[in-house]
C-alpha cells in the first residue's frame, strides 16, 4: 500500500458525531462572561447581589405591612425560622456528614492516575460510589466500597494486581 | 477557509456564540484530525478537541486578525494542548502498543482491517517525528492544504514549509522503511521534485 | 386412589424441584458474587503448574495458558460486572441542564470500556502464553490510563450531584437570614448583626463559587483528584457558611424579645 494513499485516508477520519454534538453544545452553554476556571478564583458576585435585593425588597414589604414601626407585637408575622436550631443543626450536621463519608469514601490519592508504566491505582473493586441512592436533601451515603490495592487481604487479590501478574 | 468567515468571526468576538458555533463546525473535523493523530487514545483526542474549542470560546473575544487565518490560531492552541497533554501524561505505554480502542472508535469504524492495521503503523511513525514534522505531514498530506494555505496556518514560510516536509517524508520513510506493506512510490516523485527547488533554496529561512 | 397417590406424588416432586432450582438459583447468585473475588491462589496456579515435574512440557503449556486465558476471562468478566455497576448508579444519579449532558457524556464512555473489555476478549482465543500476557498488560495499561480515571470521574460527579441538595437548602436559609436581619435592621441597627450577615454572605457566595468550580472541574474532565479535591472544598466552604448562619442566628435570638 502506498503510504501517500494511506495518509489520504486520514482525511475521512472523522469525530464521533454524539461527541462532536455534547462538546459543541457544553461550550456554547459557557457564557463568555464566564472565563474563571479551577485555576482562577474569582468568588462569585451573585450571591452577594441576590442578597441584596432580598434585602430591599424585604425593607419594602415591611414599610408596606406596618407603616411606622410601633413595637414588639409587629415582630410576629415575620417568620424567624432563621433562629430555629434544631434545624439549623440538623442541615450543618448534614454537610459534615457528607464530608465525613467523602473523605472515607475518596481519601487523598496517594499516586497520581498513572505514573510509572505499570503501576496499578487503587483498585476500585466495587464502583458503587457515594450517595447513589441519595434521595432526601441530606444527601445520605450508602455502601462505599473503594478498596484500595493496598487494603486487601492477604488471601485477595485486585483486578489490577492479578492483571500485573498476568502480564509477566 | 469558512465562506464568510471574517463576519463569524466578528460576531464570535463580540461573543455571539452561534457565530462560533459556525466555526466550530467548520474547524472542529480538521482540529480533531490535527489532535488524534498525534495523541494515543480516541479519549485523548476527544478530550483535548473540546479543550481548543472550549479555550477558543473563552478567548476569542481577545482574537485579532494579525495576517493569519483563524485556523491558525486554532492549531495554535491545538499544539499547546497536546504539548500540556505530553507533559502531563506519565504513562509511557501507549507510544508502541496498539490501540484496540482505536480500532473501535466510530470514526475508523468503515475502513477495512488491513487499512486500519497500515494507518495506526503510519500514525504511530508519524508520533516519533518532531512536532513540526507532524504538523507538516498533517497538513500538507492529510488535509491537501497547498503550501501557501499550510505555511500561513503554521506561521511559516513556503520555503521552511518546504524544508520541513522533505525532512519529514525522508524520517518518516526510514521509521517505516521495515514495513514491506507500504511503499513510497508517489511520495518519492514528490520528494525529488522538492530535492529540486531546495537545492536552489536558502536554508536560513527562519522556521 | 392410584390417580390420587400419582397427583400427590408429582405435587411433591414439583414442589422439591421447585425448591433445588430456588436453592441452586441462590448459590449461583452467591458463587457469581464469590466469583468476582480472586485470590492469591488463583493466581499462584500458574506457579504450581510451572513447578509440578510431573507434567510433560506440552501439557504444562497447555495448562499454563488455560489457567491464564481463564484468569484474563474472570478479570474481564468482573472488571465489566464493575463497570456496568458503576453505570447503574450514574443513570440513577439525577441531572438536568448542562448536567445532563456531562452525565450523557459519561455515560457514554461506558459503552466505551464495554466495547474495549469485549474486543480484549475476542483476541483472546487465538493467543498463546505470549499473547496472553499482551493482552493482560493491554488491559492493565488501559484499565490504568482510562478506565479507572473514568471510574473517579463518574463517582466524584455523583458526589456533586448529592451535594447540590445541601446547597439548595443552603439558599432558602441564607434568603431566610437575609429577610430576617432586614426586617430587624428596620427596628434597631445593629452592628454586630450586620457584621454577622455580611459574613455570613459573603461565605456563602465563597461556597457557591466553589461549588461552580467543582462543576467545571468535572465538566473539563480534569483528572479525578482535582476534580474531588474541588468537591471537596465546596463542602469545606458550606460547612462554614453554616458556622456563619449560627453565629447569626444566636444574635438574632439575643435580639427578639423572650
Amino acid at each position: 500500500m502506498n503510504l501517500f494513499e494511506i495518509l489520504k485516508q486520514f482525511k475521512k477520519v472523522e469525530p464521533d458525531p454524539r461527541f462532536t454534538d455534547r462538546s459543541r453544545r457544553m461550550i456554547l452553554a459557557v457564557p463568555q462572561e464566564e472565563t474563571r476556571g479551577i485555576r482562577r478564583g474569582l468568588p462569585a458576585v451573585w450571591g452577594i447581589l441576590e442578597a441584596g435585593v432580598a434585602v430591599v425588597l424585604a425593607g419594602f414589604f415591611i414599610v408596606l405591612i406596618t407603616g411606622s414601626f410601633p413595637g414588639s407585637s409587629y415582630l410576629a408575622p415575620v417568620q424567624f425560622s432563621v433562629i430555629d436550631p434544631q434545624g439549623l443543626h440538623a442541615e450543618a450536621q448534614a454537610i459534615d456528614m457528607q464530608i465525613q463519608l467523602a473523605n472515607l469514601n475518596y481519601p487523598e490519592a496517594s499516586t497520581p492516575a498513572a505514573t510509572t508504566k505499570m503501576s496499578p491505582k487503587p483498585t476500585i473493586k466495587n464502583a458503587a460510589p457515594i450517595g447513589a441512592s441519595s434521595v432526601s436533601p441530606f444527601a445520605a451515603s450508602t455502601t462505599p466500597s473503594t478498596t484500595d490495592t493496598t487494603s486487601t487481604t492477604s488471601s485477595t487479590v485486585s483486578l489490577d494486581q492479578a492483571l500485573e501478574q498476568l502480564s509477566q | 477557509m469558512l465562506d464568510g468567515e471574517e463576519k463569524f468571526i466578528k460576531q464570535a468576538v463580540r461573543g455571539d456564540s452561534s457565530a462560533f458555533g459556525s466555526l466550530y463546525d467548520h474547524y472542529q473535523p480538521m482540529i480533531y484530525r490535527f489532535v488524534m493523530v498525534k495523541v494515543g487514545t480516541r479519549e485523548e483526542a476527544e478530550d483535548i478537541t473540546h479543550q481548543v474549542f472550549l479555550s477558543a470560546w473563552q478567548n476569542v473575544k481577545h482574537y485579532k486578525h494579525r495576517g493569519h487565518p483563524f485556523s491558525s490560531w486554532l492549531y495554535q492552541i491545538a499544539r499547546n494542548q497536546v504539548i500540556d497533554h505530553y507533559r502531563s501524561k506519565k504513562n509511557e505505554t501507549s507510544i508502541d502498543n496498539v490501540d484496540p480502542e482505536y480500532f473501535a472508535a466510530p470514526a475508523i469504524a468503515h475502513f477495512d482491517l488491513s487499512m486500519k492495521l497500515e494507518m495506526e503503523k503510519v500514525r504511530t511513525a508519524i508520533r516519533q517525528l518532531k512536532p513540526d514534522y507532524q504538523d507538516v505531514i498533517i497538513m500538507r498530506f492529510i488535509e491537501d492544504a497547498s503550501l501557501k494555505e499550510a505555511a500561513a496556518m503554521l506561521g511559516k514560510t513556503e520555503g521552511a514549509i518546504k524544508l520541513i516536509q522533505h525532512r519529514a517524508i525522508k524520517e518518516l520513510k526510514s521509521l517505516l522503511g521495515e514495513s514491506t506493506s507500504i511503499s513510497f512510490q508517489s511520495l518519492e516523485v514528490e520528494v525529488e521534485t522538492e530535492d529540486q527547488s531546495l537545492e536552489e533554496q536558502h536554508t536560513d529561512e527562519s522556521f | 386412589m392410584k390417580l390420587f397417590k400419582t397427583i400427590i406424588v408429582a405435587g411433591i416432586l414439583g414442589a422439591f424441584a421447585v425448591l433445588v432450582s430456588a436453592l441452586v438459583g441462590k448459590f449461583a447468585v452467591a458463587r457469581a458474587a464469590a466469583d468476582c473475588t480472586l485470590s492469591t491462589a488463583d493466581v499462584g496456579q500458574i506457579a504450581a503448574v510451572q513447578s509440578d515435574s510431573s507434567l510433560s512440557s506440552l501439557d504444562e503449556v497447555k495448562a499454563e495458558l488455560a489457567i491464564r486465558k481463564q484468569l484474563i476471562t474472570k478479570v474481564i468478566t468482573c472488571g465489566k460486572g464493575d463497570a456496568d455497576a458503576l453505570r447503574a448508579t450514574l443513570e440513577k444519579t439525577p441531572a438536568t441542564g448542562d448536567t445532563a449532558t456531562m452525565k450523557a457524556q459519561l455515560l457514554t464512555k461506558f459503552d466505551d470500556a464495554e466495547n474495549f473489555y469485549d474486543i480484549e476478549l475476542a483476541k483472546l482465543d487465538g493467543v498463546g502464553i505470549a499473547g496472553s500476557q499482551a493482552i493482560a498488560k493491554e488491559l492493565l495499561a488501559w484499565r490504568v490510563s482510562s478506565y479507572i480515571p473514568l471510574s473517579g470521574e463518574v463517582n466524584n460527579f455523583i458526589l456533586w450531584g448529592s451535594n447540590q441538595n445541601l446547597f439548595t437548602t443552603a439558599t432558602t436559609r441564607m434568603n431566610e437570614t437575609n429577610r430576617a436581619v432586614a426586617f430587624l435592621e428596620s427596628v434597631s441597627n445593629n452592628a454586630d448583626l450586620e457584621s454577622a450577615l455580611a459574613d455570613a454572605q459573603t461565605s456563602f457566595a465563597n461556597a457557591q463559587a466553589k461549588n461552580a468550580e467543582a462543576k467545571a472541574a468535572l465538566a473539563e474532565f480534569l483528572p479525578p483528584d482535582q476534580s474531588l479535591a474541588a468537591v471537596k472544598d465546596s463542602l469545606a466552604a458550606l460547612s462554614d457558611t453554616y458556622q456563619k448562619f449560627s453565629r447569626v442566628s444566636d444574635l438574632i435570638k439575643a435580639i427578639l424579645p423572650q
